[in-house]
């Protein structure tokens, strides 16, 4: 970590996800190659071309509010102020916060806010009046809130930022977060994305597009980033934060960092609003300007979470782009496990990058079965996670809807 | 409805709402200082009411409403026959 802008420390990590609450069960289930994939059962999906989803079954939000809390906040903002308390709990920094809320930032992202809680209130207002609308609606509907609301729970006075960039949003929340840390508006910044984003609506709109899979009857085996046989992501729920710290604040106070967020880089197709440039030059480009930034070598990086949403159109392109940046890293796309989480699973894919450079292992793809033609021969770390004792750094790439491009480089601590 | 079945459904309302036990709301809790309730959970407190009861009630009586025997007077005042 020399010659870069300078980095952040991890000091904790908390996550939501169908493969588990909390980042232990959400790591140890993707290392065993598990699929959070099934039927829905937030909605009846009887109508729709597609019945399945990533839900995160075991969430309770009373494990980390009150009843009352619960109910004034939709489903994205109870899985963010999650993921922050757990990630805050794991650093350890609490007490820190509490003795210097001025120095404690917040991102916390989401890429559509509160949208069960706008079709729920739409449909009242539509059959009982305006004068039923809740007042709640609107706290609870705009996507800052997880971000607002964390920092009432926590006592949080600096800055709030909530970034959203579609499906890049998670990872442009860890890049602005390192900023942060680099300009110095904090000291610990917490920093992450959540999505709650299965509900009518939004299926319909998503199998508008045609990007959803309708592989009903086997649900585990739905999301096949790079397989031939993809057609489409599987919509998923969730939320991922990190504790960064400078690096001063955490020597300061013992801590023993996870990993460091080393750089990152950005760049925008200016293509089209779904597909992705078709030789992947956008995401190509992020990840140079990323090395760049972060100060390392593409040698380097040793292991890249793809963005892979498993779209026809979308992994071709991002797969070329690491052909001619990293063709040595090993590669996991691991929404084959997690499914697509939207503005939440940048920070979760970061999570896992940072938990890889901890522990020298990196997560498998599931369901890569047969190579699609129109993807790269890439080590995809097909079926089972993989030792690496050598990983010293790692991208994890996010691509959004709008030809936004985030890859966040994690280096290793050690 | 009886006075008493009016203080029950009162009761059941807010402890839902305000997410606290039944058995710490008496006829002389006061929604903001008893039951800790702001102002965006006394709209909702009070739309509730109007739903629960069949009645509207017009924000200037809503803001004279402080405890809950003023609720349940004013509901039993304003029952639709």
């Amino acid at each position: 970590m020399t010659g870069g802008n300078g980095h952040a420390l991890i000091t904790g990590t908390g996550a939501v996800t169908p493969l588990g609450t909390g980042t232990e069960a959400f790591w140890d289930a993707a290392l065993h190659g598990k699929s959070g994939i099934g039927e829905i059962t937030l909605f009846d999906p009887t109508p729709f071309p597609s019945h399945i989803a990533g839900e995160c079954r075991d969430f309770d939000p009373l494990d980390f509010m009150s009843r009352k809390e619960a109910r004034r906040m939709d489903r994205f903002a109870q899985f963010g102020i999650a993921a922050g308390i757990q990630a805050v709990e794991e650093a350890g920094v609490a007490e820190a916060i509490r003795k210097n809320p001025e120095r404690t930032a917040i991102v916390m992202g989401s890429g559509i806010g509160g949208l069960s809680t706008w079709e729920r209130e739409y449909r009242v207002m539509h059959e009982r009046g305006p004068g039923r609308v809740s007042p709640f609606m609107i706290t609870m509907m705009v996507p800052n809130m997880a971000a607002g609301q964390l920092a009432i729970m926590l006592g949080a006075t600096g800055p709030t930022q909530c970034p959203v960039l579609a499906c890049a949003t998670g990872g442009e929340a860890i890049a602005e977060g390192l900023e942060m840390i680099r300009r110095g508006d904090a000291d610990i910044v917490i920093a992450g994305a959540s999505e709650a984003p299965i509900t009518p609506l939004s299926m319909a709109g998503f199998c508008a597009i045609r990007a959803i899979s309708r592989r009903n009857d086997e649900p585990h085996r739905a999301s096949r980033p790079f397989d031939r046989d993809r057609d489409g992501f599987v919509m998923s729920e969730g939320a991922g934060a990190v504790v960064l710290e400078s690096p001063e604040h955490a020597e300061r106070r013992g801590a023993e960092p996870l990993a460091a967020v080393a750089g990152y880089g950005r760049s925008t197709d200016a293509y089209h609003i779904t597909a992705p440039d078709e030789e992947g030059r956008g995401v190509e480009r992020a990840m140079r300007l990323c090395l760049e930034d972060a100060g390392l070598s593409a040698e380097q990086i040793g292991h890249v979470n793809a963005h892979a949403t498993a779209t026809p159109t979308g992994d071709g392109p991002e797969s070329k782009a690491i052909a001619r940046v990293v063709p040595h890293a090993l590669v996991s796309a691991t929404k084959s496990m997690t499914g697509h989480s939207f503005g939440a699973v940048g920070a979760t894919e970061g999570i896992m990058c940072a938990l890889a450079l901890k522990e020298r292992v990196v997560p498998p793809t599931i369901n890569l079965e047969n190579l699609a033609e129109d993807c790269e021969r890439l080590d995809y770390v097909a079926g089972e996670a993989r030792e690496a004792p050598e990983l010293e750094a790692a991208f994890s790439n996010s691509m959004g809807f709008g030809g936004h491009n985030v890859v966040v480089a994690f280096s290793s601590v050690r | 409805m009886t006075r008493e079945e009016v203080f029950e459904k009162i009761r059941e309302i807010s402890a839902d709402r305000l997410g606290i036990d039944e058995s710490e709301i008496t006829p002389e809790s006061s929604f903001r200082e008893d039951l800790e309730a702001d102002s965006l959970d006394l709209v909702e407190l009070i739309m509730e009411l109007e739903e629960q009861f069949g009645m509207e009630i017009p924000d200037e009586e809503a803001e004279k409403i402080t405890t809950v025997e003023e609720a349940v007077d004013y509901v039993m005042e304003n029952q639709p026959a």
